[in-house]
């Protein structure tokens, strides 16, 4: 069935593949490492919103304060990531969400009025993700809401930030850590599949 | 290897790789790996909606009823659509002909949704150099396109010369077929066609001659308790396959309490013989003798049950087949003569009591010389043994009333090339494939001035249309799938429509409209009713249809709608006549005048004696009740429509008419049946229609393709199958390409040895062939079309599938197909078991030995998930496999890659055949084995695994993760079932078919071993649903995607923990064994023995 021409040294191409990867992957996560500590140093200069230099890293399209809206506003997480009880995903709030408080409240103010513009051309906001799992993993906020696990558990005191920043690792031993705390299942297939 | 390289080619691999190319690379790669260090990751964003739909959860699926558009049977889907696409088509298990299963067609419905091929918007073709005839499509919007059609159409209707117009569309039932009739005749009588490829020609000419009834009527396979078939492949093609599935089985399993036996009759093993008690093998085309036979001995032996037959009628029957003793039938078929008798006497067996039986014909039985006689002879059978009335029922219409035979195609391909058709409109049939080559449907085609496609895909017609209108695939479309005077299967888009097309009726009703616009008087006169066309959209139609089919007003203020309707409502939709009217005739009681009609509110104003005032009062209100019924109507239509459209239809039981034998029977000469007496030039061609591909029309889903065929295991492409002894007659070997000509075309084909074919004959599949539709079907087998003789079946002007003499010739010239099963012999390991009725019965069963093992036992504290897989049922129909693909996205590789052995698919089905003893009546016993991840408790490849990527879930999962594979493979070669799957390459998916893949599952990179997981991610889901109504998993709850769509429900999955389970029952059951037992696995798969009847 096979064809004469089949490569005579079979493990080349693979070993090129591996060695290749090999590379890759180091340089990928000396990188990753890199950009795991820059938030943090961003983070420290707490003093307002919009204090991120535009086009940096991590810079967002609005200099959205989390602070303004729970502390001083009082809105419930859930008011705007309103899919985080019902499904995977919490979910970034559409523009209409945002437009319709803004519409009248603080609709005057610079960033405010930013905001209203995509509103009123009805484009999305680009936001930046901040926390991002890996593709293989499989997390669902809605099974932790249900547990009964706070949001700051994982994302920190987002409250009183600023500028919304990745507070833990998100590594897989964080998340297993609190699994065996919790009696939550360890099995991997409960997030890889 | 990534880039555009078609799927399947192996470009990278196929040289030799030196030490200097090495180092090339090695060099070329890590400077690349470096640069790409230097430049930071752009961040991802996150992008919101603007406004959020209000049925969309991200991450949550949202399903949608609707109706599957693969074959005209019109099974009913639950397509499931994730973020607004769809991802997956399920059966829908309300509805009434598929009840929750679909079949491998119709699970690979998405790939012709997300084909890559697929026309983006209108197209017209512009000729680029006349004296080749080469062209370009050339872009055009709609208005455009529609206008150029519109155009020409009008100029012939204002000339009077609508009869030149011509429309083509396949066989459609309910509002969108309505609306074709009434476009058709509104453009001045234009000549419309309802063709299928498979017509069922042969059949209907015979209801014709022996029950004076057009059409099919409706088999019933979960009444009758011995099912005899003449080559009618009614677990492939043959008209409902999946509900005949799903029949048939419930008839047969064990514990059930019945146990119906399966007798067919076909030269050539079919998957549907393959699932018979009983495969005889006899002559081709001598099914007819022995049905006649049997027929001719029932009645001789006095066995005549029911009382549809009056003597005399019995007597003109016995006129009929008295030339067709069993004997007779015994020469001419090869089947004993003594079998033929006792077959008889099974099949009008007085214990069983009238309409307990049921006698098939159709397949390649019904497409040589004498099909129509066959198909009479079948039919007679029925009646003789009391079937009419009980398993087969006539209903008072069927799609199949009015669908354009063969010679009706031919008629209209010679009227094309007579120059008498200016306009033709061909919607989403493919003639140019279908329709035997010498017929030259292409050359018709070139004849006709404009011919305009609606095919969402490029294919062979469209290749040569002058405009091309791509119309929506039935996923985008709205629609409905019904019996002609009743409710049925509604059809619902599951996602907006991908690309620049539009829906067929839309198409219809623009150019139609503008047409009537162009010249609305001269038409009023040319005919003085002339039908025009709604206002409104389509999808006003439909609903306008389905006003009608609401059930019988029992509420009052329903009834008041019909007073209410006369007043000029100023709703969108256009006034319907009777809203509340359940007369069936709904689209022709559609308003043919759209101007509103005046406000005579109250015609049956009782007071002629009062004063104007109080007339004043009582009529306003009059209108104040009108007004208010008017809205309880539209509210309680709201409702209803809401409601058909969540449940996917509203269905009825039709009921059956009384039909009997009519008078054309005399003209009847059985004596057609007997061998024509044409020079016995070898080998006969048979070609047969595809489980995969239908008429052709699938073979562009790559899953089709990809997914080998049940019988041969052949994948990529068909071939001339042919017992040995042909091949070696012919100087031929397996793999070796030949020449097939015929008087009428010639083919070149690989040669494939079929052991279970009569010699003399050459087989193939039809569907195959394709030069011109889409990447994956373009060049793959050929098209046994080409070879048919193209002249009709004289008595029924159906096309002749089997039955023209070729001549093969092998040529020096070796093209294999992909084959994925080296041999169909067990080898003596047991795999697939089976165990006699006698000895089910008498308990003779052999249960496993408990094996002693050193392992220590897994606990399994909540779950313990296993499945139980009946042989006895499993039909071989590859359905499961194809839902596999489509939930777990499992990679397909192509031809090239699948030649060289390699295949990706979790689920397979393996095939043995076991030769029959003579005794127990010869020929063979064919098993089908669906194999997949037994889930082992002592796992084989878990222990090998050195990074521990595979391992034993406290659910008695066999786990895979992705993330820690590195690819040592030894996992697989540990694996004794062989079900372990490497990911040489990355998955090739372009666009848009990448808009199927299932979100919840990782798409796998090259390097990392994949298997089937039991569909963790519904078993998942399953447990989220029961934590969310806080109650426990429930059996039930989780459901495979195999197990899911098993037309035969073979597969039951569940937990093992619970012994109330269906699965926990199925797997303790006497017939359970496991495979390869012996080697102490512990599999979480029991397999149930098949039943030798």
């Amino acid at each position: 069935m096979l064809p004469d021409n089949r490569p005579r040294v079979w493990w080349v191409p693979a070993a090129c593949a591996a060695l290749a990867a090999a590379l890759v992957t180091a340089s990928a996560l000396v990188l990753t490492r890199a950009q795991a500590q820059e938030p943090a140093e961003v983070a420290q200069s707490d003093t307002g919103a919009g204090s991120a230099p535009a086009g940096a890293p991590g810079a967002q399209p609005i200099a959205f304060s989390h602070a303004r809206h729970v502390v001083r506003a009082g809105i419930d997480c859930q008011f705007c990531h309103a899919y985080a009880r019902r499904g995977p995903v919490a979910g970034i709030p559409s523009v209409e969400r945002c437009a319709g408080c803004h519409r009248t409240i603080l609709s005057e103010r610079p960033e405010i009025e930013r905001v209203l513009g995509y509103w009123e051309r009805q484009e999305p906001i680009p936001w930046v993700r901040v926390h991002d799992l890996p593709d293989y993993v499989r997390f669902s906020h809605k099974a932790h809401v249900r547990a009964g696990v706070d949001c700051s558990t994982c994302h920190g005191d987002v409250a009183s930030m600023s500028i919304a920043r990745q507070a833990e690792s998100l590594s897989m031993g964080w998340c297993v850590d609190c699994h065996a705390e919790r009696e939550a299942s360890r099995d991997c297939v409960i997030c890889h599949y | 290897m990534k880039e555009s390289s078609p799927p399947g080619e192996l470009a990278g691999l196929t040289e030799t790789v030196g030490r200097r190319t090495f180092l090339r690379v090695l060099g070329g790669a890590g400077s690349a790996a470096a640069v790409s260090a230097c430049a930071p990751a752009p961040p991802e964003r996150i992008i919101p909606y603007v406004v959020p739909p209000d049925d969309v959860v991200p991450g949550v699926a949202t399903w949608y009823a609707s109706v599957c558009g693969e074959c005209p049977s019109g099974c009913g889907t639950l397509v499931k659509t994730r973020e607004g696409r769809a991802i997956k088509i399920e059966g829908n298990p309300a509805h009434p002909v598929n009840r929750g299963s679909l079949c491998v067609r119709g699970q690979a419905a998405l790939q012709g949704l997300y084909s890559p091929d697929r026309y983006r918007g209108p197209r017209r073709r512009r000729i680029t150099h006349t004296a080749t005839g080469r062209s370009v499509l050339d872009p055009i919007d709609w208005e455009r396109g529609q206008r150029t059609l519109a155009d020409r159409l009008a100029d012939l209707r204002a000339t009077a010369r609508g009869d030149r117009i011509a429309i083509v569309t396949p066989v459609l039932t309910g509002t969108l077929d309505a609306l074709v009739d009434r476009w058709a005749a509104a453009m001045g009588g234009a000549r419309r066609l309802r063709y299928e490829a498979f017509a069922y020609e042969p059949q209907r000419a015979a209801n014709r001659a022996v029950f004076g009834r057009d059409g099919l009527p409706q088999h019933d396979f979960g009444r009758a308790d011995l099912v005899v078939s003449f080559g009618a492949d009614f677990l492939e093609t043959w008209l409902s396959t999946v509900g005949h599935a799903r029949d048939l089985a419930d008839a047969r399993r064990p514990g059930n309490g019945r146990s119906a036996r399966f007798v067919h009759l076909e030269p050539r093993l079919s998957l549907t013989a393959s699932s018979a008690d009983e495969w005889i093998a006899l002559e081709p085309g001598a099914e007819g003798a022995v049905a006649a036979a049997m027929v001719r001995t029932i009645v001789a032996e006095g066995r005549v049950q029911g009382d549809m037959l009056a003597g005399s009628e019995i007597e003109q029957i016995r006129g009929l087949v008295e030339a067709w003793s069993p004997e007779a039938a015994a020469v001419r078929s090869g089947v004993p003569a003594a079998r033929i008798a006792e077959l008889a006497r099974a099949f009008s067996d007085p214990d069983l009591g009238p309409g307990r039986t049921l006698a098939v014909g159709g397949g390649t039985a019904a497409g040589g010389a004498g099909a129509t006689e066959t198909e009479v002879a079948v039919a007679l059978l029925n009646c003789v043994a009391g079937n009419v009335g009980a398993t087969v029922r006539f209903p008072a219409a069927t799609m199949w009333d009015s669908a354009a035979t063969y010679q009706d195609m031919i008629d209209l391909a010679d009227a094309m090339r007579g120059g008498e058709i200016d306009v033709l409109l061909l919607h989403q049939v493919n003639p140019v494939h279908t329709l035997p080559g010498a017929a030259d449907f292409g050359a018709a085609l070139d004849a006709v001035p404009l011919v305009v496609a609606t095919a969402p895909h490029p294919d062979e017609t469209t290749a040569r249309a002058d405009l091309i209108l791509p119309a929506h695939t039935p996923l985008e479309s709205w629609g409905d799938h019904r019996a002609l005077d009743g409710p049925g299967g509604l059809m619902q888009p599951a996602m907006r429509p991908l690309y620049d097309t539009r829906h067929f009726g839309d198409i219809l009703l623009d150019t139609g409209r503008a047409v009537l616009a162009a010249a609305p008087d001269e038409a009023a006169t040319a005919s003085d009713a002339a039908p025009a066309l709604p206002d409104g959209d389509f999808y006003a139609l439909l609903r306008d249809a389905w006003r009608g089919l609401q059930p019988a007003a029992v509420d009052p203020a329903v009834e008041g709608a019909d007073t209410g309707a006369t007043t000029g409502d100023p709703a969108p939709t256009t006034n319907d006549a009777a809203p509340s009217d359940p007369a069936p005739t709904t689209n022709d009681a559609a308003p043919s005048d759209p101007a509103p009609t005046t406000n005579d509110a109250a015609p049956s104003d009782p007071a002629p004696q009062v004063d104007a005032a109080a007339r004043r009062r009582a009529a306003a209100a009059a209108r104040r009740a009108a007004a208010a019924a008017r809205q309880a109507a539209a509210a309680a239509f709201e409702a209803f429509w809401a409601d058909a459209v969540r449940q996917g239809g509203r269905w009825v039981e039709e009921p059956a008419e009384p039909v009997t034998l009519g008078e054309r029977i005399a003209a009847v000469d059985l004596r057609a049946l007997a061998p024509s007496a044409d020079d016995r030039r070898t080998p006969t061609l048979i070609a047969y229609p595809s489980l995969h591909f239908y008429d052709g029309r699938g073979a562009n889903r790559p899953w089709l393709q990809e997914i080998p065929d049940p019988l041969l295991k052949t994948a990529w492409g068909n071939g001339a199958e042919m017992a040995a002894e042909t091949a070696a007659a012919i100087g031929a070997e397996d793999g070796q390409v030949a020449t097939l000509e015929s008087d009428h075309g010639r083919i070149e084909a690989t040669v494939v040895l079929n052991p279970h074919l009569p010699p003399g004959v050459v087989a193939m599949a039809i569907g195959q062939g394709h030069a011109d539709y889409g990447r994956y079907a373009t060049g793959r087998g050929a098209n046994p079309m080409a070879l048919l003789d193209p002249a009709p079946d004289a008595a029924s002007g159906g096309p002749r599938w089997a039955g023209t003499r070729i001549d093969v010739t092998p040529r020096a010239l070796r093209r294999p197909l992909a084959r994925l099963q080296g041999t169909f012999d067990q080898q003596g390991r047991e795999l697939a078991q089976a165990v006699s009725q006698a000895a089910l019965a008498a308990g003779e069963v052999h249960p496993e030995e408990p094996h002693f093992s050193l392992y220590p036992e897994h606990e399994h504290p909540k779950h313990s998930w296993g499945m139980a897989i009946d042989l006895d049922v499993c039909t071989g129909c590859n359905a499961c496999v194809a839902a596999c693909y489509a939930e777990n996205n499992v990679p397909v590789l192509g031809a090239d890659r699948m030649v060289r052995g390699r295949t990706m698919s979790w689920l397979r089905i393996e095939r043995f055949v076991e030769e029959r003893p003579a005794a127990e009546g010869g020929t063979v016993d064919t098993r089908f084995l669906p194999m997949l991840c037994q889930h082992c408790d002592h796992a084989p490849c878990e222990s090998v695994c050195p990074v521990y990527a595979t391992y034993h879930t406290e659910e008695g999962l066999n786990a895979q993760i992705y993330n820690r594979c590195v690819g040592t493979r030894y996992c697989s070669n540990n694996c004794p079932y062989k079900v372990r799957r490497f990911n040489w390459w990355d998955p090739e998916v372009p666009e848009p078919l990448n808009l199927q893949l299932n979100p919840d599952v990782t798409v796998r990179s090259a390097g990392v071993m994949e298997k089937c997981t039991f569909c963790v991610q519904r078993i998942q889901e399953g447990k989220d649903r029961a934590r969310d109504d806080d109650r426990p998993v429930e059996d039930g709850d989780v459901v495979p995607a195999c197990a899911q769509t098993c037309p035969a429900q073979a597969i039951v999955f569940g937990d093992l923990k619970d012994p109330a389970s269906r699965v926990s029952q199925l797997s303790a059951a006497d017939r359970g064994y496991h495979a390869l037992g012996v080697l102490n696995t512990r599999p979480a798969v029991t397999y149930l023995k098949k039943v030798i009847r």
